[in-house]
């Protein structure tokens, strides 16, 4: 349990240490912020863009972090870091549950920064208390880290350092948008991510309350994709040849 | 790999597990986020709701460069409001700002999406929407189906219970049935006044019926000023203007409300005024009307025509 934590403080100070994903977040509260202008144009839907628009930047941001581990692990594999770490007694699938781990622990900050950022500047604009769907939402997206995270260590490990971060962006893009596979079971939530699970942006914008036992359920679904994909991962993995 | 069974049944597991509870999230969801069954299938990562902000934004931006909407550009803005309903179903400005910018150049097309907005969970409480489509429904739609309008209306005054702002529904109901009755009914010759009384007759016999509630289960204030409208009802059939001579079917109509719906009410049966205790003639039309409100001992009229004791010489009356 050690060597996870391990490998994933490695990965979580990585990339939180990094000077300029504070100046990502605060670009991001800015544009937020921005949505206040949109009054006329908008015709007075300005509350409810500043809504989305932090909804919006903060799936943004939790996808950026997954991007960013699918860099890291063929890096970590290219340079010899991960073969020093295995060397050590580690397992594979330690190595990646930890890489996951990290991941997930960096996107959730990052996104709950900008989560409490963006209640701040709404707060600040419309001096209004913020509904409990606004935070359930935000809530979703960084549940959503879970099974976004188990995919990019698959891809990490399956695809080479180029390919990798695209086809992530790829699968996460349709798995959010390709809700006409739900219908046939195993195939869509089961092979293929479901992430639409966690897209409640309108449910924010409107305020209808999403039930905390949903929510509940569906981290244990991501859970539940994440060991199918993290155990899929390890049995590549564990074929692999780490110089 | 003495490893790789564990793996391969963790992977099953999780496997049948992901894949039950996907299929049972996909169907609970469905209970506090109804629309997602019908949004659009554009693969855009579930960013739906910035899209139709986006949407909306460009829509406002187009319609500002249009002098009006007319058969050269409704089927552009049709087509994007349709866009728009894809993207978020949820969204009233679609239809009470959007829609009804297309409703005199394709009223079928409005009506179609405010039926839509009708349907949707989400904006089940919303008045306006059923009101601006039986309106459409009533003054654009060619040939207009006014069954269908007041279908609308009574959606609209359901909803909107007991406000005060949504009074003018109410009169748009009673004219929608009237000029349903008289599309109806050849025998009304078109008077749409009659129609009006007769339906307003309706309702209050309906009212007597049911209790203080209407027939339509709608909230008792929309009943309270029922007394009100049919006193000017009663006006429009009886008295004659430039472009209306009273028929005798009316007043015929009209003499049956006045001894039905105001037999105590003390109306001139010719012009619908009210008249006081004591007095013979109507003092608007001059009209012979039936006395009432008279001392039983000196038959001088009394305080407001139904006071416990006469004024004049002080007798008891009950």
């Amino acid at each position: 349990m050690n060597e996870i934590i391990t490998i994933a403080s490695g990965t979580w100070k990585n990339v939180l240490r990094m000077k300029v994903v504070y100046f990502l977040i605060f670009c991001a509260l800015v544009l937020v912020a921005s949505a206040i202008n949109y009054d006329v144009l908008s015709m007075g839907l300005h509350k409810e863009l500043m809504i989305d628009v932090a909804l919006v930047l903060n799936s943004i941001a939790a996808l950026l972090v997954v991007i960013s581990l699918t860099f890291e692990i063929p890096k970590e594999l290219r340079e010899g870091v991960a073969s020093t770490l295995l060397a050590k007694p580690l397992g594979r699938f330690q190595y990646l549950l930890g890489k996951m781990i990290g991941c997930v622990v960096t996107g959730a900050v990052i996104c709950f920064l900008i989560a409490i950022g963006s209640f701040i500047v709404f707060n600040i604009s419309f001096a209004q208390r913020i509904d409990v769907t606004m935070f359930q939402s935000h809530l979703l997206i960084i549940l959503a880290l879970i099974p976004m995270s188990a995919l990019g260590v698959l891809f990490a490990v399956l695809l080479p350092e180029v390919i990798a971060p695209i086809i992530t962006v790829v699968v996460v893009w349709f798995a959010f948008s390709t809700k006409f596979l739900a219908n046939i079971w195993g195939l869509y939530g089961g092979i293929l991510p479901d992430l639409d699970l966690f897209n409640f942006k309108a449910n924010a914008v409107y305020q209808v309350n999403i039930p905390w036992m949903y929510i509940l359920l569906v981290a244990v679904w991501g859970i539940c994709y994440a060991a199918f994909a993290l155990s899929l991962a390890s049995i590549i993995f564990e074929r692999k040849d780490i110089k | 790999m003495k490893r790789l069974p564990v793996y391969i049944v963790v992977m099953i597991v999780a496997f049948i597990a992901a894949s039950f509870l996907s299929a049972k999230l996909n169907k609970e969801q469905l209970k506090f986020a109804p629309e997602k069954a019908t949004l659009s299938g554009t693969p855009i990562a579930g960013f739906h709701k910035f899209a139709s902000d986006v949407q909306w934004m460009r829509l406002v931006n187009y319609l500002g460069s249009l002098q009006t909407v007319d058969e050269s550009n409704v089927n552009d803005v049709s087509a994007k409001l349709q866009e728009l309903i894809g993207l978020d179903p949820n969204l009233e400005k679609i239809y009470k700002d959007g829609a009804l910018l297309i409703s005199i150049a394709d009223p079928k097309k409005t009506i179609e999406f405010l039926d839509t907005a009708c349907k949707n969970e989400y904006l089940k409480n919303n008045w306006q929407i059923p009101f601006y489509a039986g309106y459409v429904m009533m003054h654009n739609a060619k040939p207009a189906n006014y069954d269908e309008a007041v279908r609308f209306f009574e959606m609209a005054m359901k909803r909107a219970g007991s406000d005060s702002g949504a009074s003018y529904v109410v009169s748009s109901y009673f004219r929608a049935k009237a000029k349903a009755m008289v599309q109806k009914n050849p025998a009304l010759k078109g008077d749409e006044r009659v129609a009006l009384l007769q339906v307003l007759f309706d309702e209050w016999e309906a009212n007597q019926k049911s209790g203080m509630e209407g027939t339509y289960g709608r909230e008792g204030s929309f009943s309270q000023n029922l007394n009100d409208r049919l006193i000017k009802a009663l006006k429009d059939v009886k008295v004659a203007s430039d472009d209306y001579k009273p028929t005798a079917a009316g007043k015929a109509l009209a003499d049956k409300v006045i001894s039905r719906v105001f037999d105590k009410a003390h109306i001139c049966s010719n012009c619908t005024s009210t008249y006081g205790a004591g007095e013979k003639y109507c003092s608007v039309c001059g009209h012979t009307v039936p006395l009432w409100g008279l001392c039983k001992t000196c038959k001088k009229p009394l305080k407001g025509g139904n006071a416990l004791y006469c004024s004049d010489c002080g007798a008891k009356q009950k």
